[in-house]
């Protein structure tokens, strides 16, 4: 057995603390880098969706003040998840505040549509902002023999073009759709909905949803200025059944409220931004008494002479306005679309003799 | 152990932990320049989201349905009427009714929105209380709490006056919108 002389015994043990050295700084150097990686991961990640949330916060702002548009706007691939207060983008959040807004509750894909609707009920109240993906389909169902049978068809007319969506007369007709390339299915009725909900395959049951318009009645006679009530249904065993049994239905007024439904991801999403909505109707409705009182107390006190064009104007709508005012909550939805109807005629009256309009 | 090979394993013992700590020392700087280059970053970032506020805030105002020329439920960008300026700006400031204050804090924020008639001058006769010619409308004001910097803008628009009988008698007006932005600290 051979026997390392001492100076041999030295030598291996200095090669052998160097690697222990080297091994224990090595690895500790590694280790800060490797956490300083991440730390830049998680920092680049939050500053990403940080970014993306302001910018789209920005993109709201300008979307929502342009009634009547509808923008394409690319996104980087990430999800937005979206509810009636706020989205959120990675652990980014954004709250809406008062903004009104219809979406899916997960916007993904390419492309984020994005539609405004002024609501009038029937002076303009707001603008509407509905958001939706591109891999989102809506499919309108045509039924016939029932009053306002035509609105699927004119609310699909009304959809911007690019937003995906189908319109169909029969349930079977809804087998030419693969569903497959879409993750989110929003279906449209004016009747009840039957066996539609079983020709959509592909595509898991929680993420397909159907609404029934039910209108009441309409002034003006267009479906833009129609009432009514919203029913919201999810599909459940190859069916559509109720979201909300004890809660059945939901008012709207105006095809904005419509199209919100329609945008909307169900009920609860419909409800909470129908909150926001009744609360901002009911501070328009007051500023629209202010004005129709302010007119008719200057027009009295002016003196007008009797040829002024001015003298004939009478302004008798601040009853309606009361009656409005008291609904605000739509919960009394024919007293409140009869005192709307009798707003718009004066309007109308009043736009005839060339007076100052209350809206 | 002899003393010289015990020395010379101590000298290269430091020479390696001298050369670590001007590794770390290096190290620590480059963090520091880095850190001190992400936070003007964030900075211009910043400023950048402070001035873009400002002008949505102005863009928002020049479309809300409450203020502007309608008619027959037709908005009429970028004009202003005046009956309607009036009756919000009375509405906001009522310390009777904080629902319009409320309303209104959240949807502008910290800010101060005048408008101000332009042109035609107001005749003084008319207005005896007040020495300036110049209408205007002191529609809401909140300013944080604290050191804020602010940012202003300003928007030329139509006022339309409905009870002159003439809907085609339009005034020149200015939208000012200031946007207090709270410094932060630390």
């Amino acid at each position: 057995m051979s026997r390392a002389s001492p100076r041999g015994k030295r030598g291996i043990m200095e090669v052998q603390f160097s690697w222990i050295f080297i091994l224990v700084v090595g690895g500790l150097i590694l280790l800060f880098f490797v956490a300083m990686v991440n730390s830049q991961r998680d920092s680049a990640d939050t500053k990403f969706s940080a970014t993306l949330a302001r910018r789209l916060q920005s993109i709201m702002t300008g979307v929502e003040v342009s009634a009547g548009t509808a923008h394409e706007i690319a996104i980087p691939k990430t999800k937005i998840l979206v509810d009636c207060n706020s989205f959120s983008i990675g652990k980014t959040s954004r709250v809406f505040k008062n903004r009104i807004l219809y979406s899916p509750d997960l916007i993904k894909g390419r492309e984020l549509f994005t539609w405004t609707v002024r609501w009038s009920a029937p002076f303009p109240v707001t603008n509407l902002v509905m958001m939706t993906s591109s891999d989102v389909i809506y499919v309108f169902v045509n039924s016939s023999g029932l009053p306002f049978e035509e609105y699927p068809q004119q609310l699909y007319e009304e959809l911007p073009d690019n937003i995906t969506k189908r319109i169909v007369s029969r349930a079977s007709d809804l087998q030419d759709i693969d569903f497959s390339n879409y993750y989110k299915v929003k279906m449209v009725f004016i009747d009840d909905p039957g066996s539609e909900a079983a020709y959509v395959t592909g595509i898991p049951e929680v993420d397909v949803k159907a609404i029934k318009i039910e209108p009441q009645a309409t002034y003006g006679g267009t479906m833009e200025r129609s009432y009514g009530q919203i029913r919201f249904y999810r599909k459940r065993s190859g069916s559509f059944v109720l979201e909300d049994a004890a809660e059945p239905s939901l008012p709207y007024v105006g095809l904005a409220m419509m199209a919100g439904a329609v945008f909307a991801e169900g009920e609860e999403m419909y409800g909470c931004s129908l909150a926001k909505a009744s609360s901002r109707l009911d501070l328009g409705i007051l500023l629209t008494m202010d004005r129709a009182s302010g007119l008719r107390k200057l027009l009295h006190f002016a003196n007008l002479e009797p040829g002024s064009p001015l003298s004939g104007c009478v302004y008798y709508s601040l009853m309606n306005l009361e009656i409005m005012h008291d609904n605000s909550d739509l919960s009394d939805l024919v007293a409140f679309g009869n005192a709307a109807q009798e707003l718009y005629r004066q309007n109308e009256v009043l736009e005839e003799y060339s007076c100052p309009l209350i809206y | 152990m002899p003393a010289n090979i015990l020395r010379k394993a101590q000298i290269k013992m430091a020479e390696s932990v001298g050369v670590l700590f001007i590794f770390f020392i290096l190290l620590g700087f480059g963090m520091i320049f880095y850190s001190n280059f992400q936070k003007s970053g964030m900075a211009e970032t910043q400023l950048e989201f402070s001035e873009m506020t400002a002008v949505e805030l102005s863009q928002k105002i020049s479309f809300l349905p409450e203020i502007a020329c309608t008619k027959n439920g037709v908005v009429d960008q970028d004009c202003f009427d005046i009956i309607k300026l009036d009756n919000l700006t009375k509405r906001i400031k009522d310390r009777h009714d904080d629902t319009f204050m409320d309303y209104y804090s959240q949807v502008f924020g910290n800010a101060n929105i005048t408008v101000t008639q332009v042109y035609p001058l107001v005749d003084p006769d008319e207005d005896p209380y007040n020495p300036s010619t110049h209408r205007s409308w002191y529609l809401y004001n909140r300013t944080p709490p604290g050191q804020y910097s602010t940012f202003f803008t300003q928007v030329p628009v139509v006022l339309f006056n409905a009870t002159t009988g003439d809907p085609d008698e339009r005034y020149f007006g200015v939208l000012e919108v200031e946007v207090y932005v709270p410094v932060v600290t630390g």
